[in-house]
């Protein structure tokens, strides 16, 4: 499966890119999945009557932090898969590598 | 005895309060990342890996937004909680003043009844009483008010039927699923568009819904890449050694959040069953496929 070219990038249907502009996305993002990470630890506090229910949504808005947090790791995970495989390549990427199973989030 | 005894804490609610203020600024960068990540990608990686990652990119940036506007509701609401907490406590010691001045005997965090005062004391009780019944209703209405923002930040999902379409990008992954087997051919199935009708008593924890589509998406695709490895296995074999497991995994998932709703959890721990439940349903599935390859 080949498809169009990309001024200065090799042949590839379905991975067709600029590794020096996609290659530092994988950093980035990880830097903010740290940043996100380290502030996903929250204290419940007593609210009084309302303390369970409190702690409940705490949980919650953690878990969705820690959940956002994969995420952004999942996304660097597949960018690095692509650079790997674009650096293992020939210039002809087959369609299959456009498929990565992280990126059904 | 009147208690004069304040549940919860302010400086708890502050301390609290600021760890959230600090998340819903990472989260708001985070945010701002995706969103650059986004247009970047978008001039430099073009083709059908180029638009995947962009849909995950934007799927995780709508998550983002979405906490980020949970965490701007919850944190300065906690914030005022404390507020009125103290507003709260700063009363009952006006209570105790008031009762202490009229020559109350006041005994730890209580006023006494009326019956154990002096005649000339019940006055200075009944004002000192008058007080603490205002507070309380302060009180109460700061906690319904906090309630209220909960509620406002994790809306019950109120439906009869869970029709959210199977999102667009899943269908069409799976739609042209690379043959595993190496024929140039894409696997002739669709997903359904939509989800069956629940029974009532699975609508409410449903908010966790996607705490049951994803999981069994994971575990399915989880198992088809392990799979990978192994050369006995024909196409069919595959998919379906992957879709008992991701089956199971929803199956774990919506059970466990059934039986959450069962033991009265609140709709907000539905998430956390719905997880534990996927995590028993995927080993419950890849256990079966051992038991399986053993015969």
């Amino acid at each position: 499966m080949t498809g169009t070219s990309v001024p200065s990038v090799p042949v590839m249907s379905d991975l067709e890119f600029d590794p020096e502009v996609i290659g530092p996305l994988p950093a980035g993002l990880r830097e903010r999945q740290a940043d996100l990470a380290a502030a996903t630890t929250l204290p419940s506090p007593d609210t009084g009557a309302s303390t369970a229910a409190t702690a409940d949504a705490v949980r919650g808005l953690s878990g969705q932090a820690l959940g956002l947090s994969g995420r952004l790791g999942d996304l660097a995970d597949a960018v690095d898969a692509s650079l790997t495989t674009y650096a293992d390549s020939d210039g002809v990427v087959e369609r299959s590598f456009a498929w990565t199973p992280g990126w059904f989030g | 005895m009147t208690s004069l005894v304040v549940d919860g804490s302010s400086p708890g609610c502050r301390t609290a309060a600021r760890e959230l203020r600090r998340l819903e600024a990472r989260t708001a960068a985070v945010a701002e990342h995706l969103a650059s990540v986004r247009t970047t990608s978008g001039g430099s990686w073009r083709g059908a890996a180029g638009e995947s990652f962009r849909a995950q990119v934007r799927s995780a940036l709508v998550l983002a937004d979405d906490q980020v506007a949970r965490l701007r509701l919850v944190g300065p609401a906690l914030r005022v909680l404390a507020s009125r907490l103290d507003g709260v406590q700063a009363m009952m010691d006006e209570a105790r003043r008031t009762a202490r001045a009229g020559g109350v005997p006041v005994a730890g965090d209580a006023l006494p009844h009326a019956a154990d005062v002096r005649p000339e004391q019940g006055e200075a009780l009944a004002r000192a009483t008058a007080i603490v019944a205002r507070a309380r209703d302060r009180e109460a209405q700061a906690q319904a008010d906090w309630l209220a923002v909960l509620d406002d930040a994790f809306p019950p999902l109120e439906v009869s039927r869970l029709d959210h379409p199977v999102p667009a990008m899943v269908r069409d992954n799976v739609r042209t699923w690379p043959d595993l087997t190496g024929a140039d051919r894409a696997l002739d199935f669709e997903l359904p568009v939509a989800l069956p009708l629940l029974p009532p008593a699975l609508r409410r924890p449903f908010v966790g819904y996607t705490d049951v589509l994803r999981p069994a998406i994971t575990a399915t695709t989880g198992q088809i890449e392990d799979d990978l490895e192994r050369d006995d296995l024909s196409l069919l074999e595959r998919v379906g050694r992957g879709s008992l497991v991701g089956a199971t995994t929803a199956v774990g998932a919506v059970g466990a959040i059934a039986l959450c709703a069962r033991i009265s959890a609140t709709r907000r721990s539905a998430p956390v069953c719905g997880k534990v439940g996927a995590w028993v349903g995927t080993k419950a599935g890849r256990k079966a496929l051992e038991v399986a390859d053993a015969h």
